[in-house]
């Protein structure tokens, strides 16, 4: 029998093919599942720390102008500056512009990322500045350009930021607000440049939990091109060395053009990211929060080895067990069959003697009853047939005697047969003689009826004439 | 006189033969004009529009508002209460209500019955009624945003043979479309849902759809009530114009210009303090329980926020101005337009440079000019 055709093969082999499609397909369900899971993580994380970076900027923003609004508001700052405003001299050394100047300073101070804090008039001329007559008082601001296009939503109460100064080395943003006079009317601005680099830089250059490539970036779109507008985490390639503008980052135009939400796309750096982006109307910024796509799914590449591993070692420890196993269940049957072929052969002294409890057990107890039974049935068998060939010589010699008689009687009985055939043909000879003459006779009566009937009509002729 | 009885017979049965042709024509003509009829008076037997009363006296200003409507709802709620506005108008003899609806279409068709002299409605709303010259649009009340919902889903990418349910024509729907061919997709990629807003949540929740796209704060609502949602992507691109009914506004300007400078105002007590912010969402939260049962009131910081981002970038007064990025070919309107079209919802023949001659791009720009008051002075 060839091994391919043996039930040992075949059964081991269906059993280990089952066993790894099974296994391979709860390493591939288990896998797809994990990765989903780890997926779902990411993004979820990530999401949480775009939604985090953007409330903190938001909040930010939101306080600084809080601030101004309190500034302005403040009933002395503003009778201060009332009286400054009305004074036709620049009131550089009057008491009412040191009370104001000493507010401003002592404002300043507080926070770290007040860069400066101004007062102008309408036209945009300072006032009064945190930073005493430097620069000059009296002049407009060189920074100010960006505030005198606002200057009707000042006028009317609103509050304005102005991003000028995003690529400038100190990056700064200008807060804007009316100051109100007596009557309620706007008469002056006050004006704040909050340094970016020592309050919300910090918060952006904090990468816990984003990994060792994941950064969360702050842009801008500048007609076709994106500013970044912190400093990134990693060194920028060549062609970007020193640069501001990177005009690839699809994400980040996404982003500083009012979308939000989680992609995967290529840095700066042309290494896949995934990241999450959101807006931030209040400065039409986007806010990036990202990581590298291998290192953000590491986790899922360990989870593939780790499956692979642990599914080879599976079925390196399943696959002698059941070897084993189908060993322990086969070798009976294949012993049986050994077996069965030795009695096929006439050995009927062959016993399994079985112990087993089970199916086989009483299979195997069966095949020895059954040999059993055909031994004893041979013996039998075998014991009759003596019997048999003795009757049959018994027979046999009987059957030769009579024969031998039979020939005998036969001899004379054709030593008769010839003798009763010599006398049958003599009386055949006997007998045609008789019938020979017979005939004659019998044609002699008729020639003799004839002629007496010629003569009885030749006498009636010879009445009737 | 037996030819003429037949003739008689025979212009009989021509007479009863056309009479009954007419019959049924007459009949068939009726038949459609119930039809449209029975179309009218669904809006008109509408549970919440048909207690409202509107006035014949054309110095009552009527406006139809969505709601809920996130920041529109919030401005709308600060004009009604703001004290320059009703001393001009009392001025000026006029009187201005506003009406809550549910969609910005239900809107135009009150409009173009006359009923309503005016609408502040989103793009799609706002493009439908300007092609058809039914309104004039006046100004910008606010840029919003739309919102694209899901529970298992992350990406939009992942949206690939799932069912996405959107308010059919709507900017909501453009979005969406846009959204796709952004990444790369095709409408055909995903199976649609047609469905208006308050359905949505039911179905999410059953099962009936994997994401949605709606606006704000209906959205940001949507996911706080069931946690295991969150917004797949946002995007800050939806308008909302206030609109005047064409004829109206002829007559009327006035009281446009009013209305136009109270928008403003609103918006700057708005952004005067987050106080300010709060008080205008409870107001709105309030006003929305008229006509939707969702708790807004619960969710006064989410509103606050999401109304802090829409206005946020509009601070500046010329944030109302209809300027011509938002207008001018090729923008996003016009695109809007083309999508409307091909949806079928303006005539094929109709082209944008027709269209856009509807949008008055100098009302805001002079109402800024002239304004004497900047903020709102609120009346609680």
């Amino acid at each position: 029998m060839k091994i391919f055709d043996s039930i040992r093969f075949r059964f081991t082999s269906g059993v280990f093919l089952l066993i790894i499609a099974i296994t391979a397909l709860l390493s591939i369900l288990s896998y797809k599942y994990e990765e989903q899971a780890i997926e779902k993580r990411v993004y979820a994380q990530l999401n949480a720390t775009a939604d985090l970076k953007k409330e903190l900027v938001v909040n930010y923003i939101n306080e600084r102008m809080n601030d101004l609004r309190a500034l302005a508001a403040a009933a002395d700052l503003r009778e201060s500056i009332e009286s400054s405003v009305h004074r036709k001299a620049w009131p550089s050394k009057t008491g009412y512009y040191t009370h104001s100047y000493q507010h401003l300073g002592s404002f300043k101070a507080t926070y770290p990322d007040y860069l400066s804090i101004e007062v102008t008039d309408l036209k945009g001329d300072v006032i009064i500045s945190s930073e005493g007559d430097h620069p000059p008082v009296g002049h407009a601001h060189s920074h100010r350009k960006g505030i005198d296009q606002f200057i009707d939503t000042l006028k009317r109460g609103g509050a304005v930021i102005t991003q000028d100064y995003l690529d400038e080395k100190e990056r700064h943003l200008d807060f804007a607000v009316g100051v109100r006079d007596k009557e309620g009317d706007i008469h002056a601005v006050i004006i704040s440049s909050i340094g970016l680099k020592n309050m919300l830089f910090p918060l952006f250059s904090d990468y816990t939990g984003l990994g060792y490539t994941g950064e969360t970036l702050l842009l801008k779109q500048k007609g076709d091109d994106i500013i970044f507008i912190n400093e990134t985490r990693h060194p920028r390639s060549k062609g970007m060395a020193g640069a501001e503008y990177h005009t690839k980052n699809t994400l980040g135009r996404a982003a500083a053009s009012g979308n939000e939400g989680i992609d995967e796309s290529v840095d700066y750096r042309g290494k896949k990211i995934i990241a999450a982006y959101r807006y931030i109307p209040a400065l039409r910024w986007g806010v990036i929060v990202k990581v590298d796509t291998e290192e953000a799914f590491e986790e899922i590449m360990r989870l593939r080895k780790r499956i692979l591993i642990l599914s080879l070692f599976i079925l390196a420890l399943m696959l002698p067990v059941v070897y084993v196993i189908m060993t322990k269940f086969i070798n009976p049957i294949v012993s049986m069959t050994q077996k069965t072929g030795a009695v096929a052969s006439g050995d009927y002294s062959i016993r399994v003697g079985s112990h087993r409890r089970d199916e086989i057990g009483s299979l195997q107890n069966n095949f020895d009853a059954m040999v059993e039974a055909l031994r004893t049935s041979r013996k039998e068998i075998a014991k009759k047939q003596l019997e048999l060939e003795d009757m049959n010589a018994a027979l046999e010699r009987k059957v030769a005697e009579r024969t031998a008689e039979l020939s005998d009687a036969n001899v004379a009985l054709t030593k008769a047969a010839v003798q009763v055939q010599e006398r049958v043909e003599e009386l055949e000879k006997f007998y045609e003689m008789a019938i020979d003459r017979e005939i004659r006779m019998k044609e002699m009566k008729k020639e003799m009826e004839r002629l007496r009937a010629e003569l009885s009509k030749h006498k009636k002729d010879a009445d009737g004439r | 006189m037996s030819k003429l009885n037949d003739v008689k017979t025979l212009s009989f049965n021509r007479f009863f033969f056309i009479t009954v042709l007419l019959c049924l024509l007459l009949i068939a003509f009726t038949g459609c004009e119930k039809k449209q009829n029975a179309g009218i008076s669904d809006f008109e037997t509408h549970p919440i529009y048909k207690n409202y009363r509107f006035s014949n006296d054309e110095k009552v200003i009527e406006i139809g508002v969505p709601t809920p409507w996130a920041s529109v709802n919030h401005i709308v709620e600060v004009m009604k209460r703001d004290e320059i506005f009703k001393e001009e108008l009392r001025k000026a003899g006029y009187a201005v209500r506003f009406y809550p609806f549910l969609k910005g279409d239900d809107i135009n068709y009150f409009m173009k019955k006359g009923l309503l002299e005016g609408s502040i409605i989103g793009d799609m709303p706002t493009i439908k009624a300007a092609s058809e010259d039914v309104i004039k649009v006046m100004s910008v009340f606010n840029r919003g945003s739309v919102s694209l919902v899901s529970r298992d889903i992350y990406r939009v990418k992942d949206l690939k043979g799932k069912r996405v349910a959107y308010p059919y024509g709507s900017i909501a729907h453009y979005y969406l479309l846009r959204l796709l061919k952004e990444k790369g997709m095709s409408e055909n990629d995903i199976r649609h849902k047609p469905m208006d807003a308050p359905s949505m949540l039911d179905a999410m929740r059953d099962g009936r759809i994997d994401a949605f796209t709606t606006f704000e704060p209906t959205a940001t609502v949507y996911t706080k009530i069931d946690p295991t949602l969150h917004t797949i992507h946002r995007s800050f691109s939806s308008y909302a114009f206030l609109n005047i009914r064409k004829d109206y506004g002829v007559k009327h300007k006035e009281a446009v210009r009013l209305i136009i400078a109270a928008q403003v105002r609103a918006v700057m007590w708005m952004s005067e303090s987050d106080r300010n912010l709060e008080k205008a969402s409870a107001w709105m939260a309030e006003e929305s329980l008229k006509i939707m049962p969702l708790p807004l009131d619960r969710y006064i910081r989410q509103l606050n926020r999401i109304v802090y981002e829409d206005i946020a970038g509009n601070i500046g007064i010329s944030a109302a101005v209809i300027s011509g990025d938002i207008t001018g070919a090729g923008g996003e309107i016009s695109r809007e337009f083309e999508f409307l079209k091909a949806k079928g919802f303006i005539p094929e023949g109709k082209e944008w440079g027709e269209v856009v001659k509807n949008f008055d791009t100098s009302a805001a720009v002079d109402v800024i000019k002239g304004m004497k008051a900047d903020s709102a002075r609120i009346s609680e």
